[in-house]
C-alpha cells in the first residue's frame, strides 16, 4: 500500500477509516486451519463495531499505551493481523468444542509439535489475554489493566511474589478462568520460571496435566544424544495431546505441519529482511513485533498466519522500493535492536521518541534459523535445528550471532530487556551488551522492566528509551 | 573434642597446602554445585575444591556489577569472588567446573569464563531426571564431562582408579551419614552445628586425610559417650536454599534463641552425601547414581508429591530425628527453593503437623532483628506445642 492512512479517534477509541474498506475489502477471505474462511466483510465488520464495542480496551487512542492500534494504518494486511489476535477467543472456544486440547506453551518456543496434534497452544502472554477477555469483556484499558493484576496478585500469594509475569497465566489456570487441557511448554533455556510454575500445580486442586519437553541448557552441535533426547521428548509431548484428544499423530502429520511452518517462517523472514534493508522502516514498530509474532507462533493458527503473512511481505516489498516511511515515525529515527525475553516495550513511545525497531533477537532467532529438513527422521531434524536456535546457546555463541544481526540491521542502538523476576536473562544482558558495544561499537542499554501486557503507566520505561534515543540522535 | 580442632586447623593450613601442592605440579579443580561427581575429579589424580561462599554483602555488591539484582545472593557473591580474586580457593583452582542444575549457576559459568578467563567446563543435568530418556541423557553428559575434563588437564580416566574413588567417598558417605545420626541423640556429645562444619571442611580438605579425621572424630564421640543432661531445646529441622560456608545468619539465630537444628536437607549438609550409592563401579553406574540422590529443588519434578524423593526424604528426616518444627530458608530469587514454599509448607504440616517457618533473606544484616523476632516465636509455638502434647498425654 502506497498510502498511510489516519484513524478516526472517536469517544477515546481509534477506528479504521472508511476511506480504506473498498481496499480491505479487495483482499479476499482469510482462511484458518479449520478449513473455514472469514470474509472481508465479517472481518471488516468485527473490526469497526463488535470489536471495539466488547473489547475497547484494544481500541484505546491512549496515545502511551503499548497495547494501542497505530495510528496510521500503513499495511493494510495488518487489519486482518489485528483481527487474528482481537477475535482468537471465539476460534479457541470453537475448537475447544471439537475436542481440541488447550496447551500452554512457553513464549518464544517454536509450536510445530502442538499444532501437529492439532492443540491449541498459547504462550504466556497469550493465555492471559485470553483470560482478559473472559474477565474484561467491555471494560476499557485502565480497568483491564486491574483485572489482570488482580489475577497476578493471587498468583504471587500462591507460589512467589518473585515470580515473573507468566504466574499471571499460571494462576489464571489454577482459578478456572482459562480452561487449560495440558501445561506442556519447552524448558527452553530462554527462562528461569517457567519450569518452576508448571511444578507449582501439583498442589493445585485443579489438577491439570502437566508435562516439560526437556531443552538442554549447554547444546553444541555435536552432541548427537541432545538431539536424540529431545527428539524424544517431542515424541512423548505429542503422545501427550493425543491422549487427551483422542487422535493419532502421524510422523508425517508431523512433518506436513513441519513444511507449513517452513512457509510461515521463510515469509516472516523475507519480510523483516526486506524491512531492515530499507533506508527508512515502511511502518510503524509494532508491526516489527507482530510480524516476529506471527512468524513464531502464528498467532493460533498457521493457515491463517501464512496468508496474512504474503499479503504483509508483499505490502513491506512495495513501500520500501519506494521507500516510504511509516506514518508514525520520526523522519530519520534512530534503528534500534532489542534483545531479552518477554519485552514488548512500548513501541508506539519508541516510535514517537524519534526510534524506530528494525529486529530482536528473541523471535527472529527461530524464524531466521534455517528451515527444518523434511526428509529423513523428522523428530531428529527438528530437534536439532530447534536446538542450533541461536538464541538459546551459549552466551557467546548468541552474543556473536546478535553482533551480526545489529550489523546487518545497521542497528544504531542496542536495548537489552528483562522482566521483574527473571533471573536467566538478566543474569547475562551485561555481557551480551559488553559484547556487541566491543564488536560494533554502537551504544546498549539495559531494562529492568516489570510491564508486559500493561495498557497504562510505563511512562518511566518511556523516560529511559526516550534518554536513550536522545543520545543516540546525538552520537549521529 | 579434639578431633574437630584438628578438623578446624587443617581447613586454616588447606590455602597453603593447596599452594604447595600446585608448586610441586599438581592441579586443583574448583567446582559449583553437588552434582559435579568428585569421584571423576579424584580419580583424574586432581585436586576437588568446592568453590563458592555466603554472607559477604560486599561480594554480593560486587558481583552485581557483572549479574543482576535479580539474581540470587549465591551467584551474585560467587561472581564477586571471581572479581575479587582474594578467595584462597577461587585463587588456586586451575580449572573449574559448573554443573547446570540450577540455570542461574550456568549463567555463572558463562559469566566468569567471559570476564575472568579460567577455563570452564559444564556439566549438563536434565529437568526430566526421573525419566529414562533423562538418564540416558545424562551418561552421554557425564561422558562428555570425562572427555573435557581429561582434555583440559592432558589426563585419562583409569577404570581401576575411578573404582578406588568411588569406594574412597563410599566411606566417607558412610562416616557422615553416621555423625549425623549420633548428633541428633538426646545426649549428644556433638552438635549439628559441629558436624554440618564437618561436612564443609571435606569440600577443601585432601579426601583421604578428611576420611582419616572423620573416622577418628567417630571414635572419639564413642569414646566420649553421651552427656551428662540431654539437650532438651526445641529440635528444628533446617531446609531450603544452599547455606553456604560464611552464611550464618540463620544458623547463629536459630542457636542464639535456644534453638536446636538436629536435621538438614540442606546441599551443604546432608544432601550433600546421603543417597549417593554407586551400586556399578562404572562412568555409567556414577552417572545414574548422582541422578539418583536426592534430588536438588532446581530440578523441577512433576511426580506427585509423594513420589518426590525431595519431600518423601524431608519426611524421613523429620521422623527420623525427631524434629518438632521447620525452617525453610529462601534466598531472594532463589526460585527453585522459594517456588516451593507453600507447597513444602502444606506437605509437611500435612504430614507431620509441626510447625513451619519460611525465612526469605539475603546476605545483609538488616533484617536480622526481624528475623530474630520470628525465629524466637517460632521457638515459642514449639514449646507451646509439647506442652500441648504433654498437658493431652496426662
Amino acid at each position: 500500500m502506497l498510502e498511510s492512512y489516519s484513524m478516526v479517534e472517536r469517544d477515546g477509541l481509534l477506528l479504521y477509516p472508511e476511506e480504506i474498506k473498498e481496499r480491505f475489502l479487495a483482499t479476499g477471505p482469510l482462511p484458518f486451519r479449520d478449513g473455514t474462511r472469514a470474509s472481508p466483510e465479517e472481518i471488516w465488520e468485527f473490526m469497526t463495531d463488535e470489536g471495539p464495542r466488547r473489547f475497547p480496551y484494544m481500541f484505546t487512542s491512549n496515545p502511551n499505551s503499548p497495547q494501542r492500534l497505530p495510528y496510521y494504518v500503513d499495511l493494510i494486511g495488518s487489519i486482518k493481523l489485528y483481527y487474528m489476535i482481537i477475535s482468537r477467543r471465539f476460534r479457541v472456544e470453537k475448537m475447544r468444542k471439537l475436542g481440541k486440547p488447550l496447551v500452554l506453551v512457553q513464549g518464544g518456543q517454536p509450536l510445530e509439535p502442538y499444532y501437529a496434534a492439532d492443540a491449541l497452544p498459547l504462550r504466556p502472554g497469550d493465555m492471559t489475554e485470553l483470560a482478559c477477555y473472559y474477565v474484561a469483556e467491555g471494560l476499557d484499558i485502565r480497568n483491564k489493566d486491574w483485572k489482570k493484576i488482580d489475577i497476578r496478585e493471587e498468583g504471587s500469594r500462591t507460589v512467589s511474589m518473585e515470580a515473573c509475569h507468566q504466574i499471571t497465566t499460571h494462576a489464571a489456570i489454577r482459578n478456572n478462568v482459562v480452561p487449560v487441557d495440558l501445561v506442556a511448554p519447552y524448558t527452553r533455556v530462554r527462562c528461569s520460571d517457567a519450569t518452576f510454575l508448571v511444578e507449582s500445580h501439583r498442589d493445585s486442586s485443579r489438577k491439570v496435566d502437566c508435562f516439560l519437553v526437556d531443552y538442554p541448557t549447554n547444546y553444541a552441535p555435536d552432541k548427537t544424544w541432545a538431539v536424540e533426547y529431545v527428539a524424544e521428548n517431542i515424541r512423548q509431548l505429542i503422545a501427550r495431546i493425543d491422549a487427551i484428544s483422542g487422535k493419532t499423530t502421524t510422523a508425517d502429520d508431523f512433518r506436513r505441519q513441519i513444511g507449513a511452518y517452513n512457509r510461515v517462517r521463510r515469509l516472516a523472514r523475507e519480510t523483516i529482511e526486506v524491512w531492515r534493508a530499507a533506508p527508512v522502516p515502511p511502518a510503524s514498530s509494532v508491526l516489527v513485533y507482530r510480524i516476529l509474532a506471527l512468524g513464531k507462533d502464528c498467532d493460533g493458527d498457521p493457515v491463517a498466519a501464512e496468508h496474512v503473512l504474503t499479503q504483509l511481505r508483499d505490502e513491506v516489498r512495495e513501500r520500501t522500493a519506494v521507500p516510504l516511511k511509516g506514518g508514525e515515525l520520526a523522519e530519520r529515527p534512530a534503528r534500534i535492536f532489542k534483545c531479552g525475553s518477554c519485552i514488548a516495550i512500548n513501541f508506539h513511545a519508541l516510535d514517537r521518541a524519534g526510534g524506530a525497531l528494525v529486529s530482536a533477537d528473541d523471535w527472529w532467532s527461530d524464524i531466521s534459523t534455517p528451515d527444518v529438513e523434511e526428509e529423513g527422521d523428522i523428530f531428529a531434524n527438528y530437534a536439532r535445528t530447534t536446538l542450533s536456535a541461536p538464541y538459546d546457546l551459549p552466551t557467546e555463541d548468541r552474543a556473536a550471532w546478535i553482533v551480526d544481526q545489529v550489523r546487518m540491521s545497521r542497528a544504531e542502538g542496542l536495548i537489552f530487556g528483562y522482566q521483574w523476576g527473571c533471573n536467566f536473562q538478566s543474569a547475562v544482558a551485561r555481557m551480551v551488551c559488553d559484547i556487541v558495544q566491543k564488536e560494533t561499537d554502537i551504544p546498549a542499554t539495559t531494562l529492568s522492566l516489570d510491564e508486559l501486557g500493561r495498557g497504562e503507566s510505563t511512562e518511566q520505561t518511556q523516560n529511559r528509551i526516550a534518554a536513550f534515543v536522545e543520545m543516540l540522535s546525538y552520537a549521529a | 573434642m579434639k578431633t574437630l580442632e584438628r578438623i578446624r586447623q587443617a581447613v586454616e593450613r588447606r590455602p597453603s597446602e593447596l599452594i604447595e601442592a600446585r608448586a610441586r605440579g599438581e592441579k586443583v579443580l574448583g567446582y559449583f554445585c553437588c552434582y559435579i561427581p568428585e569421584e571423576i575429579i579424584d580419580a583424574l589424580g586432581l585436586i576437588p575444591v568446592r568453590l563458592g561462599r555466603g554472607g559477604d554483602e560486599t561480594l554480593v555488591d560486587l558481583g552485581a556489577r557483572y549479574v543482576s539484582t535479580n539474581n540470587c545472593v549465591f551467584i551474585r557473591e560467587s561472581v564477586g569472588l571471581f572479581a575479587d580474586g582474594k578467595d584462597p580457593y577461587v585463587q588456586n583452582s586451575d580449572f573449574v567446573a559448573v554443573a547446570g542444575t540450577c540455570i542461574q549457576m550456568f549463567r555463572l559459568s558463562e559469566l566468569v569464563k567471559y570476564y575472568f578467563k579460567p577455563e570452564v567446563v559444564a556439566l549438563g543435568v536434565p529437568r526430566n531426571f526421573y525419566l529414562p530418556e533423562g538418564r540416558v541423557f545424562f551418561r552421554h553428559e557425564m561422558a562428555d564431562f570425562v572427555r573435557q575434563v581429561e582434555a583440559m588437564t592432558g589426563r585419562t580416566l583409569e577404570p581401576g582408579r575411578l573404582s578406588e574413588s568411588i569406594e574412597l567417598y563410599r566411606q566417607i558417605r558412610e562416616a557422615i551419614l553416621e555423625l549425623y545420626a549420633r548428633q541428633s541423640r538426646d545426649a549428644s556429645p556433638i552438635s549439628w552445628r559441629d558436624i554440618f562444619d564437618v561436612v564443609q571442611a571435606g569440600f577443601y580438605l585432601d579426601r583421604r586425610q578428611y576420611l582419616s579425621l572423620l573416622k577418628d572424630l567417630l571414635t572419639e564421640v564413642e569414646s566420649v559417650g553421651e552427656t551428662a543432661k540431654p539437650n532438651n531445646r526445641p529440635r528444628i529441622f533446617v531446609s531450603g536454599s544452599i547455606l553456604a560456608p560464611g552464611d550464618t545468619k540463620i544458623i547463629d539465630l536459630i542457636e542464639q534463641l535456644g534453638g536446636r537444628i538436629v536435621v538438614d536437607d540442606l546441599c551443604t549438609g546432608l544432601r550433600f552425601h546421603k543417597e549417593l550409592m554407586v551400586h556399578d563401579h562404572s562412568l555409567d553406574g556414577l552417572a545414574d547414581a548422582y541422578l539418583d540422590r536426592i534430588p536438588c529443588a532446581s530440578l523441577p519434578c512433576l511426580l506427585p508429591l509423594d513420589e518426590d524423593k525431595r519431600f518423601t526424604t524431608m519426611v524421613q528426616l523429620a521422623k527420623e530425628h525427631r524434629a518438632e518444627g521447620m525452617i525453610y530458608h529462601t534466598l531472594r530469587f532463589c526460585d527453585p527453593f522459594t517456588f516451593k514454599a507453600n507447597a513444602t509448607m502444606k506437605y509437611m504440616q500435612e504430614k507431620l503437623g509441626v510447625p513451619f517457618l519460611e525465612i526469605h533473606t539475603e546476605y545483609s544484616p538488616s533484617d536480622v532483628e526481624a528475623l530474630r523476632t520470628r525465629v524466637e516465636s517460632f521457638i515459642d509455638v514449639i514449646y507451646m506445642q509439647r506442652e500441648e502434647k504433654e498437658a493431652a498425654a496426662c
